[in-house]
């Protein structure tokens, strides 16, 4: 038998944090956890010497308080760059799942869940954002789930139900929560905001059983786009990254078939396409984070810094799922990154 | 002969003998000055008191552990430590979830990855005896002379989750003598719990790089001199074959691509990075 402690069985409480509303409510859900208190986050998350893959298996929770840069405005890395009003802001670092090609365990040395808890002050500079936007005749977009899966940790997590009831208080608040899982359960009790969006990343099942461990089934994505939708929020859909394994024509081709016939394309804001790219120096962490995984020993090109398919393999990875995708929606509805 | 995998350190002679005797430890050629003891399962290292020893004893026996190549072993820092807690009884276990270094205000967060069933505390290390102490000074629930230097000095060497700090309470820092007679009988009654708490450390082992099998790395080797690849051809080269072998290709495929070049090596650079692109298209790192 595993002697790994269960995940979340330790909660560090940085100093401080204890005091907010939301990190009681998170601390009533784990009454039997070790809580160490600490002086401040970084002294946990950021040591040096912590093994990313062994902290996977037995997750500890780190409720800190963000002081500084709440929100960030879009850059050349960040998928949005091209979108006016463009911000993205991370409520938690890290997520519960753990896919093999994540730029998170690149970024991170450690796969401890930060969760930080002053919501208070995230709403007070989306207002400041909101009123400074660069512009005025355009809503504020923000992704809140940039470093995170927000909708996978809501249970023990609600940031988005506190978000959704932010931006209905906010005309001009346009946000996002992209998710790989099926938990449409935490939000069903909620009625439809037409300002958030509910993104799902979709990957063919051979692709998620090999590369997206103790994400959602697709078949649970799915369903749970498809409830979404029916009850009326906007939803967003991500093929990203395309990875090119055995059989990957036929593979993506059925998935995006079978989501498209759970999903009439009128009701999809737009879709998401990417490939495989990251930063060359998380690429290099990756690969010591996560020997496991055959992504880490491809043939890559290395390009201004970034980590990539070769030329020739990207177009072909995007040109035949551009073809494909526009069988069901029009290409002004198509965004791609690669 | 392979070394044990688990080390303890301690400060003192008294905190070591009942380990020693429980374990039936052999004395074997100090390490600089450091007393060092020997079993099978275990091994023993006598720092002496304060951090700096404690430290130095850790770095010695770590940069001695390096020299051998064997696996990484588990270190623990096992010893006596005052609380400021008097519900916590002397004689108690605590295994500590953190550790501050008064003298230089740090704190180190030992990695507990493990289920255990010792209550958690954090300790204080101060540079020298905390006895009956103004209230604010100790603010932590116990005090001791030696983790964070060990915690330091392991963490130079080790994984942070391969160093772990577990504590008899001695005394209340009340200034009363210790009775070092009760303190020993204290740990000898407790080995086994403290035997549990360090085999469930221990079972926490390292995420470990894939290798090739034995078969592919000699095939391998001999590629690389007999092809005179670059350093970055060489690892190129070993990126594919690891990733043939995750994807669950055959092994003797790999061998078989790689021997075929192997009976017929290049025999000018033009060739050998014609070479290695034909083996990549062999082993299909890329799109498959």
């Amino acid at each position: 038998m595993s002697q790994a402690a269960k995940h979340f069985s330790r909660i560090y409480v940085e100093r401080g944090a204890n005091a907010y509303p939301f990190a009681q409510q998170i601390l009533q859900r784990f009454p039997t956890a070790q809580r160490v208190d600490i002086e401040d986050y970084r002294d946990v998350f950021n040591r040096p010497g912590q093994d990313f893959q062994r902290q996977k298996q037995s997750k500890a929770l780190i409720l800190a308080r963000k002081k500084q840069d709440f929100l960030y405005p879009a850059n050349e890395y960040v998928q949005g760059r091209d979108v006016a009003n463009f911000h993205y802001t991370t409520l938690q670092l890290n997520c519960l799942y753990n896919c093999a090609y994540c730029f998170l365990q690149g970024m991170y040395t450690s796969a401890n869940l930060v969760a930080f808890v002053n919501l208070e002050d995230y709403f007070e500079a989306a207002e400041r954002a909101l009123s400074q936007r660069s512009n005025p005749s355009k809503p504020l977009e923000l992704a809140i789930s940039y470093e995170s899966d927000l909708l996978a940790s809501e249970r023990i997590l609600p940031y988005c139900r506190e978000w959704i009831e932010f931006a209905r208080q906010q005309p001009d608040l346009v946000i996002e929560m992209r998710t790989k899982s099926g938990n449409w359960a935490a939000l069903q009790d909620l009625e439809p905001h037409p300002r958030a969006v509910l993104a799902w990343t979709l990957s063919p099942q051979e692709i998620i059983e090999r590369y997206e461990q103790d994400t959602a089934p697709v078949n649970q994505r799915l369903k749970a786009l498809s409830l979404a939708s029916q009850a009326g929020w906007p939803v967003r859909l991500c093929f990203d990254p395309v990875l090119p394994n055995a059989n990957w024509r036929s593979s993506y081709r059925e998935l995006f078939t079978e989501t498209f016939a759970r999903i009439p394309p009128n009701n999809v804001v737009d879709v998401s396409l990417g490939v495989f790219r990251l930063n060359t120096e998380y690429f290099n962490r990756l690969k010591k984070n996560r020997p496991d995984t055959d992504l880490a020993y491809r043939f890559y090109h290395r390009e201004n810094g970034v980590v990539t398919h070769p030329h020739n393999e990207r177009e072909m990875l995007i040109d035949f799922a551009r073809t494909e995708l526009t069988r069901f929606i029009p290409a002004d509805k198509l965004q791609i990154w690669t | 002969m392979n070394e044990p995998d688990i080390w303890i350190v301690t400060a003192l002679s008294i905190e070591a003998r009942p380990l020693i005797d429980g374990w039936g430890l052999r004395r074997m050629d100090d390490l600089g000055r450091f007393e060092r003891w020997q079993g099978d399962a275990y091994g023993l290292i006598v720092s002496g008191v304060g951090p700096t020893a404690s430290a130095a004893a850790t770095a010695a026996l770590l940069t001695h552990r390096a020299s051998l190549q064997q696996s990484l072993p588990l270190v623990v820092n096992l010893g006596f430590a005052g609380s400021r807690n008097r519900d916590q009884a002397i004689g108690e276990l605590v295994l500590v979830n953190r550790v501050r270094a008064v003298d230089a205000q740090r704190e180190f967060i030992p990695e507990i990855l493990f289920r255990h069933e010792l209550p958690e505390g954090s300790l204080g290390t101060h540079s020298r005896p905390v006895i009956q102490p103004e209230p604010g000074v100790v603010e932590t629930d116990l005090v001791d002379m030696e983790a964070a230097g060990f915690l330091e000095a392991a963490r130079a060497f080790l994984p942070i989750h391969r160093a772990q700090v577990i504590k008899l309470v001695s005394d209340h820092l009340d200034g009363r003598p210790i009775d070092k007679a009760a303190l020993q009988a204290h740990l000898k009654d407790q080995l086994e719990t403290i035997e549990l708490v360090i085999a469930a450390a221990a079972s926490m082992e390292n995420t470990a790089c894939p290798r090739l099998d034995a078969a592919l790395q000699v095939a391998f080797d001999a590629l690389r001199e007999r092809c005179r690849l670059t350093d970055a051809q060489s690892s190129q080269v070993h990126d594919w074959l690891i990733a043939a072998m995750l994807r669950g290709q055959p092994t003797t495929e790999a061998q078989t691509a790689l021997e075929a070049v192997i009976a017929a090596p290049p025999a000018h650079k033009r060739e050998r990075n014609a070479l290695v692109e034909h083996l990549r298209d062999a082993l299909k790192p890329g799109v498959e």
